[in-house]
């Protein structure tokens, strides 16, 4: 009872004419840089970012997971029409959707994708309204150790987790954290690595940073994938899926929003890897699995509606722990501690405004979603339409103004175009980048937490294993690590057991 | 045109970027204050640490480099070099020309010599591009950018 009258109260903050425009403007937006090749959630929230330092609190954070859920939707359309993903979790949907396209199936699988979309965020934020409050009391206890610990341990995993190889990840967090140390010393305020500079004697700008390693370096990296099929838009009455096609969604769609939910609470497994697990349950699970690769409608509906469900649950870490648990929530973190909110156990009740007002509006953002998108499929696809050549110098100029809107400092434009060259070198290099943002936001929380819980046990660093909070996070890496390699194993055997081809 | 190289020289010198990088932060980080209180790191313990994890990670990435040989990477094309050179020239022309002029000029160039557009299709598409882009940005959303030193010495 307490939950639904907390949502009515978030309901009337999410429902004043100002934040609807907001979430519209995100969710928007979001379905833009989702159906765009190349440009992600990440990318479409970085560009945004410095645009929203000038809104409260609660408007800044409505808009940037409205871009993140939105992109999510939009990600499918050219997964479906082109077999080019929009974004990264829309790669299993590329499958069976485009399949179901080429059998003239395009308009049901966008509205069997939609409706597992709507479906899988809508119960994802049902989960975190439930959770999240009694997660907020207990984490409550938690000290400066036990916090050092598991923000490591969400680094580590999210390592794990990351598309490049496991060593340059490592790599990529060590630069993340040495980077945020750069500025004035948090406790002694010694300046460190500043060079006598006085612009980064306040820290590496993070919209700087992000801007650059992921806007900039995402249209740098564009150039190599041009888009040559112009897709065709199909007509509204095609949208509507047969009587047999919505049977067989109804319960790939219940599946894979609690797959979606469950991978979106552990650090950096996130969106991508829950919509692999989903479409192998429904694979396991189907009585025809010869269908699958094919145009099965159980391959759109279950991974469409797992990488939705993530976003609700990929909430739970940042609003109740305060530990972004992918960089897309990094994101949100760093709007948040602009304008000095800081999420954690603390924030539910101290800014009831914000963490209510969002679970509305992200249920309003998931109804506006369903009832934009179909009806615009049109215009996403005549979007495609649009040459990158064009495109591509016009967002550019975004990432300029962007950047410079947040100071008016050319030397922060100097610091974005040297992360969009670093980042795109990077990624040329099989490196992941998207850890290095994780751990750059983290970066002082972690310094500051070893260094008063050293100061704390004099020096015993026993003291960042001892407490349930930390040895339940421990406890989880270590099961991480243990999944990971056995999969891997598990992989290697059935490479090796796979019959050599003669020749 | 494209700038090529093999993957596992790539990977040597990425290898050896990390190292560099690595070795300067341990070694600046090593001549910052030492903490008073025994055992407890001072503003450089941390970022000591972290620069020698990074120059070892870095160590273990060259070797792999090394040992293990890759395809050919290509590292950069005409149009991201074109990019990164336009970029370049629009951050350093900002204040001094204005936004209007140096977003113009980002654009027109950008179309014609990315978008592969013909210059008149080019100079229309960014004049519009770039009122647009300030009306936007500075009517709409309230941004403030620069007019441009010129512009301010001539209408002060």
């Amino acid at each position: 009872m307490d939950a639904l009258l907390h949502l009515s109260q978030g309901m009337a903050v999410a429902l004043q004419p100002k934040y609807l425009v907001y979430c519209f403007i995100g969710t928007f937006w979001g379905s833009i840089v989702g159906v765009l090749p190349g440009l992600g959630p990440l990318a479409g929230m970085s560009l945004l970012l410095p645009l929203t330092f000038t809104l409260d609190p609660t408007g800044a954070i409505i808009m940037l997971s409205g871009i993140f859920y939105g992109a999510m939707y939009g990600g499918s359309t050219t997964s479906i029409l082109m077999r080019i993903p929009g974004e990264a979790a829309s790669v299993v949907t590329c499958i069976d959707g485009y399949e179901m396209a080429k059998k003239g199936r395009a308009g049901a699988a966008l509205t069997i994708a939609a409706a597992g979309s709507f479906v899988g965020g809508v119960l994802s934020v049902i989960g975190l309204m439930l959770l999240a409050p009694s997660l907020a009391d207990a984490m409550l206890s938690v000290g400066p150790a036990a916090e050092a610990t598991m923000l490591v341990t969400a680094l580590l995993i999210s390592a794990l987790a990351a598309s490049g190889p496991v060593l340059k990840t490592l790599a990529m967090i060590a630069l993340g954290l040495v980077l945020a140390m750069i500025g004035l010393d948090p406790l002694t305020a010694t300046p460190r690595f500043t060079f006598g500079s006085l612009q980064l004697a306040d820290g590496i700008s993070f919209s700087a940073l992000a801007i650059g390693l992921f806007g900039i370096s995402e249209i740098l990296m564009s150039y190599d994938r041009s888009i040559t099929e112009r897709p065709q838009a199909p007509g509204m009455r095609d949208l509507l899926p047969t009587r047999k096609e919505a049977r067989e969604s109804v319960m790939p769609t219940f599946r894979g929003s609690f797959i979606g939910f469950i991978f979106g609470i552990v650090p950096g497994v996130g969106h991508i890897v829950s919509t692999y697990a989903s479409y192998a349950v429904e694979k396991g699970l189907s009585r025809t699995p010869q269908e699958f690769g094919r145009g099965a409608v159980a391959g759109v509906a279950g991974p469409e509606s797992a990488n939705n469900a993530t976003t609700g649950a990929a909430m739970i870490p940042l609003l109740v722990l305060g530990i972004p648990a992918i960089p897309v929530t990094a994101v949100l973190l760093s709007a948040l501690t602009v304008h000095g909110v800081q999420p954690g156990p603390l924030l539910i009740a101290n800014h009831p405004e914000i963490f209510w007002g969002l679970i509305a509006s992200m249920l309003i953002g998931n109804l506006m979603l369903v009832v934009l998108n179909l009806p615009l499929v049109g215009l996403f696809v005549s979007m495609l339409r649009l040459p990158y050549g064009y495109l591509a110098p016009t967002i550019l100029l975004i990432c300029v103004i962007g950047v410079f809107s947040v100071k008016g400092s050319t030397f922060d434009l100097g610091l974005m175009l040297a992360a969009g060259i670093a980042g795109y070198l990077l990624r040329k290099f099989d490196f992941d980048i998207a850890p290095l943002l994780l751990a750059f936001v983290l970066g002082d929380r972690i310094e500051v937490g070893i260094r008063r819980s050293l100061s704390i046990s004099d020096g015993d660093f026993a003291i960042f294993v001892k407490g349930p909070a930390a040895q339940l996070s421990l406890a989880l890496l270590i099961a991480c690590v243990v999944g990971v390699a056995g999969l891997r194993a598990y992989n290697a055997m059935k490479k090796t057991k796979q019959p050599q081809p003669t020749t | 045109m494209s700038l090529d190289i093999r993957a596992s020289t790539g990977e040597v010198l990425a290898g050896g970027a990390l190292i560099s990088i690595g070795t300067a932060f341990a070694m600046m980080a090593s001549r910052l204050p030492a903490s008073t209180d025994p055992g407890v790191p001072g503003p450089g313990g941390v970022p000591f640490a972290l620069g020698l994890v990074i120059a070892a990670l870095g160590c273990l990435i060259g070797i792999k480099g090394l040992v293990v040989r890759g395809g050919t990477i290509v590292l950069a094309e005409r149009k991201a070099l074109v990019s990164v050179a336009l970029l370049c020239a629009c951050v350093l022309l900002l204040e001094a020309a204005g936004f209007m002029l140096a977003s113009f000029l980002f654009l027109f160039f950008g179309f014609w010599l990315i978008g592969d557009a013909d210059w008149r299709t080019s100079f229309a598409a960014a004049a519009v591009g770039a009122g647009g882009l300030w009306l936007m940005f500075t009517k709409a959303l309230g941004v403030g950018l620069p007019y441009g030193t010129l512009v301010e010495t001539l209408f002060r």
